[in-house]
């Protein structure tokens, strides 16, 4: 969410969708995001993108700037954005 | 005979600019370097400043006669590294084939204008830096922003929610100002501080594009982001006269009785957007007249908190008008009015 637009997109990713050791490498980036604190206050206009894993009901939402996405994250978080939809009343 | 030594010489960055351009090989590499290492001060001042919230220490002086903007875009070739890319177009240099590079140029232009006229106030820092604006920023990026490092970055959009944002006046302007906010009263990005921080901007960003094409308040359909928006989001982003009808996701309340607790900053932004509008057409003419310099003497106010809210600024805004125009005048009823119109407390 965020940017110069102001609005909130969403979209799905399912990992098992990904050759096996690519998505255990993204999981784990997620895992490692959690708890994190932001390492420098957003840029104006920045998206910030969240992270929820649906498969784990126990785990908190992550939160992360654009600019802290990790590497291993990056590609697929962009991708997905690519074909999101907007999220809201849609009158 | 007194022996003068170069390097006891103060060089103002104008001539230093000369030099770059038109100076010999050797010249033109030193009057760069210096450049540059002038532009670094300065973003280690705002990157600072940044960090902490609140107002900026005091700033370093420079020779320098105001009143020409130094750009320099960059081609960033639809990747995402956040340090300028390739130099497509440099001050003074003419139209070049990429429109986007154009478009950049010249909107960075029409801002520092708009600024460097209304209110003497040289770029964003007021001190002349350099506008350095980096186009083609990573693949169908649908986004631009101000990095609080002296850039501005653009996307080309997704064709979807945003096409070209290089194609917009006021959202060059929205940017810079964010900018100018950071050197001023630096308002916290959260909370009625952010939702403020966004207004300034449009507040801004709109007043860039009313004064480039010679609007007056009621010419104006007072919209912002219409030449970016995509289907998604046409016609526009935000309208300062109906905030939550741009478009068919526009969330922002127009009023205090909509304000959305812990809600995104550009939504908020509604409340004191629809406010200078009020102010700006009960007052009528051009909104850069009474309104703008209203708000800009308040976003420049040296009691506005980093963590202001929209009462803090509005009475700010009451108050500049009153010293400027009297606590009878036209323009202190056109700011009381506004501020009752959105339910923001005076």
């Amino acid at each position: 969410m965020g940017g110069i637009a102001g609005v909130r997109l969403r979209a799905e990713l399912d990992t098992a969708e990904l050759p096996p050791a690519h998505g255990a490498r993204v999981e784990e980036a997620v895992r490692g995001l959690s708890g994190r604190s932001p390492t420098r206050p957003p840029h104006p206009d920045a998206f910030r993108y969240e992270i929820d894993q649906i498969d784990d009901p126990g785990s908190a939402p992550v939160s992360v700037d654009e600019r802290d996405l990790p590497p291993e994250l990056k590609d697929l978080v962009e991708r997905a954005a690519e074909s999101a939809e907007i999220e809201g009343p849609g009158r | 005979m007194t022996h003068r030594c170069s390097r006891h010489c103060i060089l103002p960055p104008g001539l230093l600019h000369k030099l770059a351009e038109n100076g010999s090989e050797e010249a033109r590499k030193t009057a760069l370097e210096t450049l540059t290492l002038d532009h670094r001060f300065r973003l280690a001042r705002a990157e600072a400043a940044a960090r902490t919230g609140g107002r900026p220490m005091q700033p370093v002086t420079f020779a320098r006669e105001g009143g020409r903007a130094q750009r320099t875009i960059y081609d960033q070739h639809n990747e995402k590294a956040q340090a300028p890319g390739t130099v497509a177009r440099s001050e003074g240099q003419g139209p070049v084939e990429d429109a986007a590079v154009n478009q950049a140029y010249d909107g960075l232009g029409a801002t520092y204008d708009f600024y460097w006229s209304r209110f003497q106030r040289d770029s964003i820092d007021g001190q002349g830096l350099p506008l350095l604006g980096l186009v083609h920023f990573g693949r169908n990026y649908g986004n631009a922003f101000w990095d609080n490092a002296g850039h501005m970055f653009f996307g080309d959009g997704d064709g979807r929610v945003l096409t070209q944002t290089t194609a917009g006046t006021d959202v060059i302007g929205h940017e810079l100002t964010h900018g100018v906010t950071q050197h001023e009263a630096n308002l916290v990005y959260s909370g009625q501080s952010g939702a403020l921080n966004e207004s300034i901007s449009d507040v801004f960003g709109i007043q860039v594009k009313q004064y480039l094409k010679g609007e007056s308040v009621q010419d104006s359909n007072w919209l912002i982001g219409e030449d970016i928006v995509g289907p998604e989001l046409s016609p526009a982003l935000r309208s300062m006269v109906e905030p939550g009808k741009a478009n068919k996701y526009d969330d922002q309340p127009a009023s205090m009785d909509g304000y959305v607790g812990g809600g995104d900053v550009h939504t908020n932004s509604g409340i004191p957007n629809r406010a200078f509008y009020v102010v700006a057409s009960t007052l009528g003419g051009n909104s850069w007249d009474a309104a703008g310099p209203i708000w800009y003497a308040a976003l420049c106010d040296p009691s506005l908190p980093a963590t202001a809210t929209f009462s803090d600024f509005a009475k700010r805004t009451l108050i500049q008008a009153e010293r400027a125009y009297g606590a009878q005048s036209s323009e202190a009823s056109a700011v009381r009015k506004g501020w009752d119109d959105v339910k923001v407390p005076l």
